[in-house]
């Protein structure tokens, strides 16, 4: 069977990828171009935060729920977040522990406040001021999340901090010393986690095609489209809803889907 | 035939209808800890202080594991310990930490459970933004704060009163609980019937706390505080003082009262004996005649202010007869008129009642005259616990005193008031034209005692078969309303309870679960059994007063007819 992934990160092509029973890792990122700018893979996120983290020693193991069931990967992920050798792997486990506090829902107890503390305990090891004491304290309070949490998601939590620790524990206590030398040196935006977001899609009006015909901003639901007849119109962001009507009527394909900042 | 078998740290357990490990625990006598596990209410399985291991070693929550033949469950493994203090650990510390101050403290799960397992130092600080309280309902107080999410008062809103006005908001570190449009309490359809302060595990939701004004009347001087005593609130009082649910305890908290500076106690069960009387004439006028059938209780106050808030089409069903409450209290303010003026004191009258609705019904506008309240303060049985204390009185050694006459006397039937079935009993036996002790006992193997939720009596009277109802919890009356609208059921008579098992389970009373509620009952059926007359009418001062000019007086002084909200 052929399941669709979305492939992100530190790769050439990030996108969709077509992903076929027994292909390994290292082809699902060949797929997606390989590494960007030739650096080496460090590690890859499969899921969101209660997805799991491998690294380069995985990356000729089959991407299928019964190979991966060791590493904590579940059936649904399918998003793999790709991060190079530049990357901290600190940084990257503390953005997708912060993706906890937006997706969770917040219904029981240990997931609810234990995330909160995860987070919490993060920003510590984040700016330097979180102590060997500390940061077992994060690891207990994940552990008893992974076991005793309701559903799934929160089940989760643990598995990638734990992979990240278990990979790159020299990092971890690079920032429990106060100074990591890969934040200090990648200058590059960060890899977010999750989907590429709702939000960072817009729908924009090609100014060279549009002819002005105002057909769009009549079938507009929200009333996002303003213009004056016979010259471009133009959709007002912060009401579009993101129907896709106006790109299926636009008679000269001047409407376009496009990623605010790739 | 037991379906299975399963073993609770090594204890032998036989299975059958229960639905959870967590219920087979109980069964077995281990009270596995939890804050959000409500037999009465639907699994929710939030507060993850129920894990329990099975024998894989899997970890999973009691509440929402389905017991299986052959299991072993083990209740208390070094692991299991240690993922419950660190849950109790981060509720503390997402909780206020001003126990002292705190109005559930003694009696709070939360503050209960860190004790049991020794939490001592929090690691985390309360990272919160505060919520503003809620201080507008006149039954319960709110403080947002204190929540901590485990749903029960959402869960027991919607499903055994039907009113559905607490809900979730909101998701992740930002879920919290709201009213209906997050108006403050007062302003939606909350019945205050307070069955969400009951259920509450901490100091969330609690009774409005009304000690104080009680202490400024009995140090007033000038205020003659004359107080009632609720049926149902003598066979709760007890538990507070280790004394078993159900036994009659009136007398001793008669002399506690006379002893913190009470000038008169009497009985409610005077005024069940008058709304029975005015009850019943209704209801045999009703019968007779035929018009707005069937008749609907109109006792209880949280019932009274559903009928208003969302089935106005019933209102001319409700008893226009007043509930004992206010039956007494308007009796007693009248007949004290003359005696205030006399010695310059003003009266000042307390209930104590099982129930927070009291406090919303006394403060009804409908019920003053001359410009005061009939009832100028309600107090729980909880409120009535915590003054006893305050005093420093030792219940259980209190010599006994008997309520004061005239207003200290009522019959068995007034006594039965406090539970589901009661009054309809009690006004069927007053409506009965056979006298006998046969006939009690008729009425009493009718099918109006019980456990059921909804009951159902057919009882000649004369040559009808007149058919009774009784239910307890809004959700089942809802549905039982339903029926009837639809001509599904015919009925005659209605008795309707807000509070599961009647007022005996008033969110007022001491908490406790659905087998000391039942014993409540029972307690107040053996009151009925040894009671000096078990009919309203055969009351003497009541004869007396109706022979003197409460029969002209009826009127004005006993009834009242609900109207509809006018704003609606």
């Amino acid at each position: 069977m052929v399941k669709e992934y979305l492939v992100k990160g530190d790769v050439c092509v990030p996108g969709k990828v077509m992903v076929a029973d027994g292909m390994t890792i290292r082809q699902v990122i060949e797929e997606a171009g390989g590494m960007a700018d030739g650096k080496n893979l460090k590690a890859v996120q499969i899921g969101g935060p209660s997805g799991t983290l491998l690294c380069a020693d995985q990356l000729d193991l089959s991407l299928d729920a019964k190979t991966l069931a060791p590493f904590g990967f579940r059936r649904g992920d399918s998003v793999i977040t790709v991060l190079d050798e530049g990357r901290c792997i600190v940084d990257a486990v503390d953005r997708f522990m912060k993706q906890t506090q937006t997706d969770f829902c917040g219904k029981c107890v240990s997931c609810r406040e234990g995330t909160r503390r995860i987070t919490e305990l993060f920003d510590a090891l984040m700016n330097g001021s979180l102590n060997e004491d500390g940061f077992q304290l994060l690891l207990d309070i994940a552990e008893m999340v992974s076991v005793t949490g309701f559903c799934a998601l929160g089940k989760g939590v643990y598995d990638t901090l734990k992979n990240a620790y278990q990979f790159f524990p020299e990092e971890f206590h690079a920032h429990m010393a106060g100074s990591c030398a890969l934040c200090a040196a990648d200058t590059r935006p960060p890899v977010e986690p999750g989907d590429i977001p709702y939000d960072r899609r817009r729908i924009v009006i090609d100014p060279s095609l549009c002819r002005g015909c105002s057909r769009c901003a009549r079938s507009c639901h929200a009333e996002a489209i303003f213009g004056v007849i016979k010259s471009p119109f133009t959709i007002d962001q912060k009401k579009c809803v993101k129907c896709f009507t106006c790109m299926d009527l636009c008679a000269f394909g001047a409407i376009r889907e496009e990623e605010i900042d790739g | 035939m037991a379906k299975g078998l399963m073993y609770i740290d090594n204890i032998r357990v036989e299975f059958d209808e229960e639905p959870t490990v967590m219920a087979v625990c109980r069964k077995a006598g281990v009270e596995v800890p939890n804050f959000c596990f409500h037999s009465d209410l639907s699994v929710y399985g939030a507060c993850r202080m129920c894990m329990v291991e099975d024998e894989n070693g899997k970890i999973d929550a009691a509440c929402t594991m389905l017991p299986k033949d052959g299991m072993h469950i083990r209740t208390n493994t070094a692991k299991l310990l240690h993922y419950r203090r660190m849950i109790l650990e981060l509720l503390l510390s997402a909780h206020c930490r001003d126990c002292t101050l705190c109005d559930k403290s003694g009696n709070c799960r939360l503050q209960d459970m860190a004790m049991r397992f020794g939490i001592h130092n929090m690691r985390f600080q309360d990272t919160r933004k505060p919520i503003e309280n809620d201080e507008s309902s006149p039954a319960i107080s709110i403080d947002y704060n204190k929540c901590i999410l485990c749903g029960d008062c959402v869960r027991v809103c919607q499903e055994i009163e039907g009113i559905g006005n607490l809900h979730f908001a909101g998701h992740g570190p930002d879920l919290r609980i709201i009213t209906t449009g997050d108006q403050p309490i007062s302003a939606t359809r909350c019945i205050s019937c307070g069955q969400c302060s009951a259920v509450c595990p901490t100091g969330a939701i609690v009774v409005k706390n009304e000690i104080g004004e009680a202490w400024k009347a009995i140090h007033d001087l000038k205020k003659r505080v004359v107080v009632q005593i609720a049926p149902a609130v003598r066979v709760a009082i007890g538990e507070a003082y280790e004394i078993p649910a159900g036994e009659n305890v009136l007398d001793k908290l008669v002399s506690a009262l006379k002893i913190m500076g009470v000038d008169e106690v009497y009985d409610t069960i005077f005024g069940a004996d008058l709304t029975v009387r005015e009850e019943g004439a209704e209801f045999m006028r009703r019968l007779e005649s035929g018009e707005n059938l069937p008749l609907m209780t109109s006792c209880c106050p949280a019932w009274v202010k559903h009928v208003e808030n969302d089935r106005p089409q019933f209102i001319k069903n409700l008893s226009s007869a007043l509930s004992p409450m206010q039956m007494f209290a308007t009796v007693l303010k009248d007949r004290y008129r003359e005696k205030d003026a006399e010695d310059g004191r003003e009266t000042y009258h307390i209930a104590i009642m099982p129930c927070t609705a009291k406090k919303m019904e006394a403060a009804r506008p409908e019920f003053r005259r001359f410009g005061v309240p009939n009832v100028d303060l309600v107090l729980t049985t909880q409120e009535v616990i915590k003054m006893i204390k305050e005093s420093g009185i030792r219940f259980t050694a209190l010599e006994k005193e008997s309520p004061d006459l005239p207003f200290g006397m009522g019959s068995g039937a007034g006594e039965i008031f406090g539970t589901a079935g009661g009054v309809a009993e009690a006004v069927i036996r007053h409506c009965l034209p056979d006298k006998s002790k046969n006939g009690l006992r008729m009425i009493s193997h009718s099918g109006l005692r019980g456990t059921e939720q909804l009951r159902f009596a057919t009882i000649p009277i004369g040559d009808r078969q007149v058919r009774v109802a009784v239910v307890h919890g809004l959700a089942e009356a809802d549905r039982l309303l339903d029926k009837i609208e639809s001509g599904e059921v015919q009925l005659d008579l209605v008795e309707v309870m807000t509070c599961r098992t009647g007022c005996v389970g008033g969110a007022g009373q001491p908490t406790a679960l659905m087998g000391s509620k039942r014993k409540r009952a029972e307690g107040l059926y053996e009151l009925d059994r040894s009671a000096l007359f078990k009919r309203a009418e055969r009351n003497p001062v009541l004869n007396m007063m109706y022979a003197q000019d409460l029969a002209e007086r009826s009127h004005e002084l006993l009834h009242h007819q609900y109207k509809a909200p006018e704003n609606e």
